[in-house]
């Protein structure tokens, strides 16, 4: 694999195996701060280990953990997209569109709007590896042009679908057996599993980290930087329209003002869970764990009888947290020798 | 190692800051939840929360207004999966979509929660008929556009052109009321009513947005604002471009600029639903019920219209926060 500057790894043969898995370990700030979450939450509202509660934290964290993901890896690969929160309320918009209002399949809306995503994702990595502009910037300009778009294909108004359909169940109308949990859980933890193998086992994850690290280096030895770059572009945007998507089969009705705040949480998402904002490092079982943790504060504290306008603050707080845990426990871990930052 | 300390002190102190107090004052209270799809950016809803939360204190129950930012109305439905989660004693909501909104409703019901509607009853064919049935706290949206209409009326030409500024279209209440503006002028003056969605963040580009539709219109006589931010953007306009007197001004809802437009002559009257109010009496509403099972009542909020004549009456609620 190809060095990065942000790499961090347990130094072998010291007698320190547990520690120094501890002390490398990227998640720890995100599960710290969910073990303290949850521990506090159960302790101030008994519902909060309850079906009912475990159904409605999973929704959020699907919301918050699938665009999540996409943003994790875009930014192990050394770019931003804030564009994701237009993608998420105007690719449902365009599925909705074209199969309530147009008369389409809904597979062939489905696979329409999924491909749409494909191709803002495809011009976000173009313009930016092209235009030489930093990605933020360029999907900034996206996320506003879509954003009106969004607005204007239907001039404001949400669409609604009324009605069985089997895809729907399948995106997250349905729950699992008689419990109040969305089968749109499943999408989270499959699309975790998928690029969690695909950055650990593959050589494309070894270049994704190479190309966020040291891009220079990287290309240097062989890895076509520009490519893996434009896939983690796409794939970021893919995982944003399916997000807004699996919520429009989970409560039916698609809006253009939906998600608003979705780019920086899908941000806080990767680095709580122990992602760099300069690439090159992060992790998808933390990015999974951040939304959970999400998902257990936005119901705690709806559980514990606090109003939800304090969950931005609480968002706030908890990114410092787990940030600042990270990075205290690999310098610490680093002093004691357990660990080597390469 | 000091700051990873104080950083756990401060993280268990913000869960404990913000919810120890809840938690302590809720043993063997009565608890309930009022859930709308905005929250106090909005200062209509800011002042429903206010409503809710005096209630509470009033009446001695945990009283918690339960809102997204607005208006995310898939996050509404998201905060009302969680509010049914907690079991509490009785939800109110603003029932802004049939579809978002009617599962978790649903589910509610059958776990023996009441269940209240408050300020939009947005049902469709499809809408289960427990939902149709249940009380409603608010306004009757359809009839309050014909409402703003006829205070309209006395100023305007047959055959003119009215323009109906609507601050959100996600919120269907609104498009509701447009059309009952519609319907309404249409039948008493042959009137075109065009609806401008102005969705601007601030007031600058709202007033472009208005500019830009008054210039492109200019037999436009009269403006119809659905909230205070745009009904004060209205004024602003008829002022700058010193229209006074040609261009009528009407809308909905109440704040400080809005009553100092009225009695200031530029604006002609707003309709007032008490956003207040609707945030109390769903409290109300859902304490009888409770404690003492008492049917929970349909109540008609938006009954006043705020002309420059009763402007004065008004002041002392608007300058009490609690105008909306």
């Amino acid at each position: 694999m190809v060095a990065n500057s942000e790499e961090i790894r347990p130094v072998r043969g010291r007698g320190f195996g547990l520690l120094a898995w501890l002390f490398a370990v990227q998640e720890l700030g995100v599960l710290v701060a969910g073990v303290i979450i949850a521990a506090g939450f159960s302790y101030l509202s008994p519902q909060f280990f309850t079906e009912a509660s475990a159904g409605s934290i999973l929704a959020s964290a699907v919301q918050f953990g699938v665009v999540g993901l996409g943003v994790t890896v875009l930014m192990i690969a050394g770019e931003f997209d804030i564009s994701v929160a237009s993608v998420y309320s105007l690719c449902p918009l365009v599925m909705a569109s074209l199969w309530i209002n147009h008369g389409f399949h809904v597979i062939v809306a489905l696979g329409l709007a999924l491909l749409l995503a494909i191709a803002v994702g495809l011009a976000n990595g173009l313009a930016t590896l092209f235009l030489g502009i930093p990605s933020f910037i360029i999907t900034l300009a996206t996320a506003l042009f879509w954003a009106g778009v969004s607005l204007n294909l239907t001039g404001g108004y949400p669409i609604s679908f009324f009605g069985k359909s089997a895809v729907m169940n399948w995106l997250g109308a349905a729950d699992f057996g008689r419990s109040q949990i969305s089968v749109s859980v499943l999408w989270l933890v499959g699309i975790a599993i998928i690029l969690s193998v695909v950055l650990r086992m593959t050589a494309t994850g070894n270049w994704i980290f190479a190309s966020g690290g040291d891009g220079r280096a990287a290309r240097a030895m062989g890895v076509p930087v520009g490519g893996v770059k434009l896939a983690c572009f796409m794939l970021s945007s893919l995982l944003a329209a399916f997000t807004g998507i699996i919520q429009f089969g989970s409560f039916g009705s698609a809006t253009p003002t939906q998600g608003s705040d979705l780019a920086l949480t899908a941000i806080v998402v990767a680095v709580v869970g122990g992602g760099s904002l300069l690439g090159g490092r992060g992790s998808i079982i933390g990015a999974l764990l951040a939304s959970v943790v999400l998902g257990m504060a936005y119901t705690g504290l709806v559980l514990s009888g606090v109003s939800t306008t304090w969950f931005q603050s609480f968002v706030g707080f908890l990114l410092l947290f787990a940030v600042i845990i990270n990075l205290r426990m690999a310098s610490v871990g680093a002093r004691l020798g357990v660990i080597r930052k390469s | 190692m000091r700051l990873k300390g104080l950083l756990a002190a401060a993280a268990i102190a913000l869960v404990g800051a913000t919810t120890a107090p809840d938690v302590a004052s809720a043993q063997g209270k009565l608890k309930f939840y009022v859930n709308f799809i905005g929250g106090p950016e909005i200062q209509f809803f800011a002042v429903v929360k206010r409503g809710v939360e005096e209630a509470g204190k009033d009446l001695g129950v945990e009283a918690i207004y339960s809102a997204p930012k607005c208006c995310d109305i898939n996050l509404q439905a998201q905060l009302l999966k969680s509010d049914v989660a907690a079991n509490p004693n009785g939800i109110a909501v603003e029932f802004n979509d049939p579809k978002a909104l009617s599962k978790p409703i649903v589910d509610a019901l059958d776990a023996k929660i009441p269940v209240i509607l408050v300020n939009t009853q947005n049902f469709a064919d499809e809408t289960d008929p427990r939902i149709k049935a249940l009380a409603y706290v608010g306004q009757d949206e359809f009839h309050s556009g014909a409402k703003v209409g006829a205070g309209l009326l006395p100023s305007l030409k047959k055959g003119t052109r009215v323009v109906c500024q609507n601050p959100g279209p996600a919120q269907i209440v609104q498009t509701v009321r447009c059309d009952g503006l519609k319907k309404f002028l249409e039948e008493k003056l042959s009137a075109s009513v065009d609806t401008l969605v102005n969705t601007a963040s601030t007031p600058a580009q709202g007033l472009a947005v208005l500019d830009g539709y008054m210039r492109s219109h200019p037999d436009t006589t009269a403006i119809v604002s659905l909230n205070p931010e745009t009904g004060t953007i209205a004024c602003q306009w008829v002022e700058k471009n010193d229209k006074q007197g040609k261009v009528f001004l009407g809308g909905y809802d109440i704040s400080p600029a809005v009553l100092d437009c009225i009695k200031r002559g530029i604006t002609s009257f707003t309709l007032v639903q008490q956003a207040y109010a609707q945030g109390y009496l769903s409290v109300v509403n859902l304490y009888l019920k409770s404690k003492y099972g008492m049917t929970p009542s349909n109540i008609d909020t938006g009954t006043l219209l705020v002309t420059k004549e009763n402007a004065a009456e008004f002041q002392p609620v608007v300058d009490s926060g609690r105008g909306g």
